[in-house]
């Protein structure tokens, strides 16, 4: 099995939508088991969220987000690129998990959620651009 | 989102299908806090039709059990598929909420308790 895909969406919340859609007709069409494509589709609301909320939110006409989803070997690979400023994902420090509901701040969780879903994350700055890099295993 | 809510017993049932991502957490939101607004104390959230949730999913809740914990209101959450289940261990919040395998026993859990 080996397919590929690339969609451009607007870097906007829509195109978040957007981009969970298409991640859904991909799976869809490669016949993959919903208990196989969550951790793909959690991690992906958690990064684009992150780059339309943080990233790109000061733009008054942000720039579009490529999205590049690759199956191969039983490995789905998600390749993120975005021109919002500099923000390497992995420099962000790991929540305190074992606080109680009262001190536990609102956000902040999602970055943890990426790492613990994926095997591996890589980022990379090119030029103008952030790109990172999920790659997942499938069970099956 | 496709969501469904009723008043059971003064409990409010609410059932959010689908994605409970950044999108439609947004509405789950302001579904959950119009109600608190309204005065409504003690809630279910039916999880069984969620297909995947985010960080996003997991924020309304703990904005929702907060209210109402101001409010000595309550809130019980059921019926998480595997999917849903494994975001709540992940980040450590299974033991933050009240969690029943069923809408009845979520049920019988807020009409037993204070």
């Amino acid at each position: 099995m080996d397919a590929r895909q690339i969609l451009t969406v607007p870097g906007t919340l829509d195109g978040v939508r957007q981009a969970a859609e298409g991640f859904d007709a991909f799976a869809a069409a490669q016949g993959l088991a919903r208990g196989e494509v969550w951790p793909f589709q959690v991690a992906l609301d958690e990064v684009l969220s992150n780059v339309v909320r943080h990233g790109l939110s000061e733009a008054s006409d942000p720039p579009p987000i490529e999205l590049e989803i690759h199956l191969q070997g039983g490995e789905i690979e998600l390749v993120i690129v975005d021109r919002a400023p500099e923000f390497n994902p992995l420099d962000v420090a790991e929540p305190d998990l074992g606080q109680g509901i009262e001190e536990r701040p609102i956000g902040g969780l999602g970055i943890a959620f990426v790492r613990k879903l994926m095997d591996s994350v890589e980022y990379a700055r090119q030029g103008d651009r952030n790109r990172l890099r999920l790659r997942r295993k499938l069970l099956a | 989102m496709e969501m469904t809510d009723e008043t059971r017993d003064g409990v409010v049932i609410v059932a959010p299908t689908g994605r409970l991502d950044v999108n439609t957490s947004a509405e789950l939101e302001k579904r959950l806090l119009d109600k608190v607004a309204a005065g409504e104390t003690r809630f279910v959230v039916d999880l069984t039709a969620v297909e995947y949730i985010s960080s996003a999913g997991l924020r309304v809740l703990l904005l929702l059990a907060k209210q109402l914990k101001a409010r000595s209101g309550r809130l019980v959450l059921s019926s998480l598929g595997p999917a849903v289940r494994q975001v709540f261990e992940l980040a450590g919040l299974l033991p933050v909420f009240a969690v029943e395998a069923s809408r009845e026993q979520a049920m019988g859990r807020l009409a037993s308790g204070p």
